[in-house]
């Protein structure tokens, strides 16, 4: 259950700009020293210093290539992983789950709860945290202060995400394969765009968590509802943080239903069952898509909503569930 | 009459022998549980490196055979998190049974008349906003706005519900619970509004509201040691009143005590400890509830020794909490104080109540 | 002429109350000289309590001078008055796991000097005030597990260990049986003999009051309506003030009392033997 609270957060992506943007967190760096020599540095390509400013507006620079890198969002994980500095990751959290290599990582962020002692036994020379809290300010603030180099991403659109490639591909020396990797992942948007292009647009509710009569989607102008739109679906979206009121969802009427819970309880993951527990609840039976028989348990919801390289496998996933017909 | 001639000498409360091995047992466990805490954690600190690593920044002896990752995490880390816990857990201790010689509620902690709510309603309004004050630009003097705002809002609250709840005649205790108890709900109240609208940053409201000691650092100890430490020494030495207190109020006034002024000051004293405290911490419950029960229950209700000794086990307790927690993986230390003090708690209970028949 | 302990000239005195303050008090003056033993006599809410409450300087008057021992009240300092008054009050909070040597132990606090416990001094005073008080030997005893009788010679012990020269005491037998009232106004009487003590008792038992005092005063409406010695008040005042009928008559021992003059419908119940202890 701890792993719902930051996929939830990672999932409703908001525009709280004053938020992430906010500087109190992590000041800059005082010394921008690297916590220990660095074994490489007499091999470090002439590149370095590499100076960068990460999302939350902070300027970082890096001496020379980072050898040890804590990974603090399974996003990051996989965005070092697809620039084949897999083997350079000293830390990453126990919800890593991709590629299947960082499973022999330590794991530095247990339940959710970043264990400061063990990234800094790691001994990292580069650390990458996630913003909007994903990563709480405060750890942030606190790893700058340890004097930890500390990069924050939070990338809110799919051209963000492709940034944040760049970023990361700039301080790995490794700007030649981000291009490549971005060029690969444009091509296969482009793809989806394409498939999807003269299609019907189906009123698509994308349900993040349900609980009680509390139904959260995809926030208003959020990552999830820009993929939704992208595959070919008209996102009903809730408010900032995604959660939509009963009666807003009626008059919403969505005509597909994608259910992301399905990826974590398995009692949604047969469609009959699904239906039938969706119908029960107040209100929703005589929604066009329960109705209609168009609720669709999804099981993609990591890929979806995790930002990193295989967001565009999100995306195919989810053009694939609202445009079965497209992509036979 | 009778005559007392050859009469033992009376006790006339705790004996200097008796009070010394509790304290001194106390501080003995402190200082091994504090020296198991500063040693043991989540990442290979080799045993001894720990050990040379405090002795050789204390006193700068000893070659440097550890990497520098091992200084950092057991000086910048495990240390101040250690002293954290022994100074929160000091002066909620020591201001628990303060509130509870006051208020003469069973009840009573040292969240009881608005601490807690309005630290919590400070420390919430500053995660929500970081970008209002210019405080929140790279903190003041290594504090952050959060804990400015925990300790003010702390501090102030008490100062509104003494306030409200003064009359004509004095302060009487139950209307300064029950404005405690109002003042708490509305704060409380907009506590939870702002967890509401929090959104994305509710994750960092609650990992506060539980209470962690995971953010100390040296900065902070430096703002909240020197405040509970003076709190601490000002409600020690006032044990008279608070001993005359356990008469009630119309006889301490009997006894000589100005009892208005008295209960003014202890309560300000009390809050202030617990306001650093929550400052550091965040809401660490249990810990100022039923430590200073448990030393009653064990000691007698007599302030000269229940003082100070609820210092050195509320803080033996929460060292012991903490380590528990950070070992477990960053379960909130509340939850093991409660675990930990629990059942031992009712133990006492069950045995007090066994000898009594 | 002896020095007068306790004084009080038309004093007014009250407490907050709903649309201002309810006046207890209204214009009392009375004159208590230092070793007298005074009965204070009169009806519930005549103002006896309060009227203890000014001596011992924890209520404030709002006219009228207080005196003690020569000086005004206002001017002695609170630890000052607790050093030279003591009050046994009616109820007293027993804390719990406390024993009784450690109670009569906080006696001392308006006495305390070290920063920390207590000096030779102390235990001097602790151990007196318990023999006094015939409490010796339950001074190892758990205070909050006395009986009533005992736990009320413990609380006269504290009050003694404050060295007192003026000891009030409100209704100090209004707990204990007969046995006991007459046992406490002899521990008084001896006390008084022992220590240079001024006493003002509470007393509802008119009879008890001509055994013990040397002189009664009779409060009502906040006034001192009458005062003097033994059986010296006069019976159709006291009728008066009590709203019962009252008769003086004279007593085995010569001595005058009054006493309730209602005719006994029934056969005299048997008395009760007194219990050996609560």
């Amino acid at each position: 259950m701890a792993h719902r609270a930051p996929l939830l957060l990672s999932a409703l992506l908001t525009l709280l700009l004053a938020a992430c943007s906010a500087p109190a967190a992590t000041p800059a760096p005082a010394s921008t020293q690297p916590a220990t020599p660095l074994p490489s540095a007499s091999t470090a390509p002439s590149a370095y210093p590499v100076t960068v400013t990460d999302d939350a507006g902070t300027e970082l620079t890096l001496d020379a290539a980072p050898e040890r890198i804590v990974s603090l969002a399974p996003s990051s994980t996989e965005i070092v992983c697809a620039l084949e500095a897999c083997d350079r990751l000293v830390g990453v959290t126990d919800f890593d789950d991709y590629p299947a290599e960082v499973a022999d990582i330590d794991d530095v962020v247990i339940n959710a709860q970043v264990d400061v002692e063990r990234v800094v036994a790691a001994e990292p020379d580069l650390v990458i945290a996630a913003g909007n809290e994903i990563t709480p300010s405060a750890v942030i603030a606190q790893l700058v202060e340890l004097d930890l180099p500390v990069l924050v991403l939070y990338p809110e659109t799919l051209d963000e995400v492709y940034d944040d490639i760049r970023l990361v591909g700039t301080l790995l020396d490794a700007q030649a394969g981000a291009d490549e990797l971005i060029a690969g992942m444009e091509a296969r948007v482009d793809a989806v765009v394409e498939a999807v292009a003269d299609a019907d647009r189906p009123r698509t509710l994308y349900e993040v968590f349900y609980a009680e009569g509390s139904t959260y989607t995809a926030g208003e102008g959020s990552f999830l509802a820009s993929l939704i739109d992208l595959a070919g679906g008209e996102p009903v979206t809730g408010d900032a943080q995604g959660l939509i009121g009963s009666e807003d969802l009626v008059a919403a009427d969505p005509q597909l239903i994608l259910l992301g819970t399905a990826s974590y309880d398995p009692t949604l993951a047969d469609a009959d069952a699904a239906r039938t527990a969706v119908a029960a609840r107040p209100g929703w039976a005589d929604l066009s898509a329960v109705a209609d028989g168009r609720v669709v348990p999804y099981t993609d919801d990591i890929v979806t909503t995790r930002p990193g390289p295989r967001i565009v496998d999100g995306l195919e996933a989810l053009a694939r569930a609202i445009h079965p017909d497209r992509f036979d | 009459m009778r005559a007392a001639a050859a009469a033992p000498p009376i006790a006339l409360g705790p004996s200097l022998g008796r009070s010394s091995l509790v304290l001194g047992t106390g501080v003995v466990l402190l200082l091994v549980i504090g020296a198991v805490g500063v040693t043991l954690g989540t990442s290979g600190v080799a045993l001894g490196d720990a050990v040379a690593i405090v002795l050789h920044r204390l006193l700068g002896i000893g070659p440097v055979s550890w990497p520098a990752s091992s200084e950092t995490i057991v000086w910048d880390l495990r240390l101040p998190r250690v002293l954290a816990g022994m100074l929160v857990g000091a002066g909620l201790g020591c201001a628990g049974t303060v509130f509870q010689a006051l208020l003469r509620n069973p009840m009573a902690d040292p969240y009881i008349i608005g601490t807690a709510a309005g630290a919590s309603l400070g420390a919430v309004a500053a995660l929500l906003v970081p970008a209002l004050l210019p405080f929140a630009v790279g903190g003041w003097m290594g504090l952050g706005l959060v804990q400015i705002l925990a300790f003010a809002g702390g501090l102030g609250t008490v100062l509104v519900v003494y306030a409200v709840a003064r009359g004509q005649g004095g302060t009487p205790v139950v209307t300064l619970l029950l404005a405690g108890y109002a003042i708490s709900s509305l704060l409380a109240a907009g506590v939870a509004m702002l967890m509401f609208v929090s959104g994305d940053r509710l994750a960092a409201v609650v990992s506060w509201l539980l209470g962690s000691l995971g953010g100390a650092s040296w900065p902070r100890l430096a703002f909240a040691g020197p405040l509970i430490v003076v709190s601490f020494a000002l409600m020690v030495v006032r044990w008279r009143g608070l001993n005359a207190l356990l008469l009630g109020e119309q006889q301490a006034a009997y006894l000589g005590l100005e009892v208005e002024r008295e209960k003014r000051i202890l309560t300000g004293l009390a809050a202030l400890a617990t306001s650093a405290g929550v400052a550091v911490s965040g809401t660490i419950g249990f810990v100022g509830l039923v430590v200073p029960h448990l030393l009653r229950l064990a000691f007698g209700p007599d302030h000269r020794l229940l003082l100070p000794a609820s210092m050195v086990y509320g803080a033996v307790l929460l060292v012991l909490a903490d380590l528990g927690a950070r070992l477990l993986g960053g379960i909130p230390v509340g939850v093991l104080t409660a675990l930990i003090g629990a059942p031992f708690f009712l133990w006492l209970l069950r045995r007090s109540l066994v000898l009594r028949g | 002429m002896a020095e007068p302990a306790v004084e009080l000239i038309g004093v007014s005195a009250g407490y907050p109350a709903v649309g201002g303050r309810r006046r207890v008090l209204d214009g009392a003056s009375l004159r208590v000289d230092a070793g007298e033993m005074i009965a204070l006599l009169g009806t519930n809410g005549s103002g006896k309590t309060t009227l203890l409450r000014i001596v011992a300087g924890t209520l404030r008057a709002t006219a009228g001078e207080v005196r003690l021992l020569g000086r005004p009240i206002h001017e002695w300092s609170r630890p000052e008055i607790a050093r030279r008054v003591a009050v046994l009050p009616q109820t007293t909070d027993v804390p719990a796991g406390m024993r009784a040597a450690e109670l009569v132990a906080l006696g001392r606090i308006p006495h305390g000097r070290s920063w920390f416990g207590a000096d030779a001094g102390d235990a001097d005073a602790v151990a007196a005030a318990l023999r006094d008080a015939d409490a010796a030997e339950l001074a190892d005893r758990r205070a909050d597990e006395l009986s009533g009788g005992e736990r009320q010679r413990v609380l006269l012990a504290m009050a003694l260990a404050q060295e007192p020269r003026v000891l009030l005491l409100d209704e100090p037998t209004l707990h204990l049986d007969l046995a006991h009232q007459v046992a406490l106004v002899r521990m008084l009487e001896r006390l008084r003999a022992t220590r240079p003590l001024t006493v003002i008792a509470v007393l509802h038992d008119l009879n008890l009051a001509a055994a013990f005092a040397d002189r009664s005063l009779l409060l009502h409406d906040g006034r001192v309506v009458a005062a003097g010695g033994p059986g010296s008040i006069d019976a159709a005042l006291a009728q008066r003030t009590f709203g019962v009928p009252l008769a003086e008559a004279t007593a085995d021992d010569g001595s005058r009392v009054l006493a309730l003059a209602i005719g006994n419908r029934r056969e005299t119940p048997k008395k009760n033997e007194p219990n050996a202890d609560c």
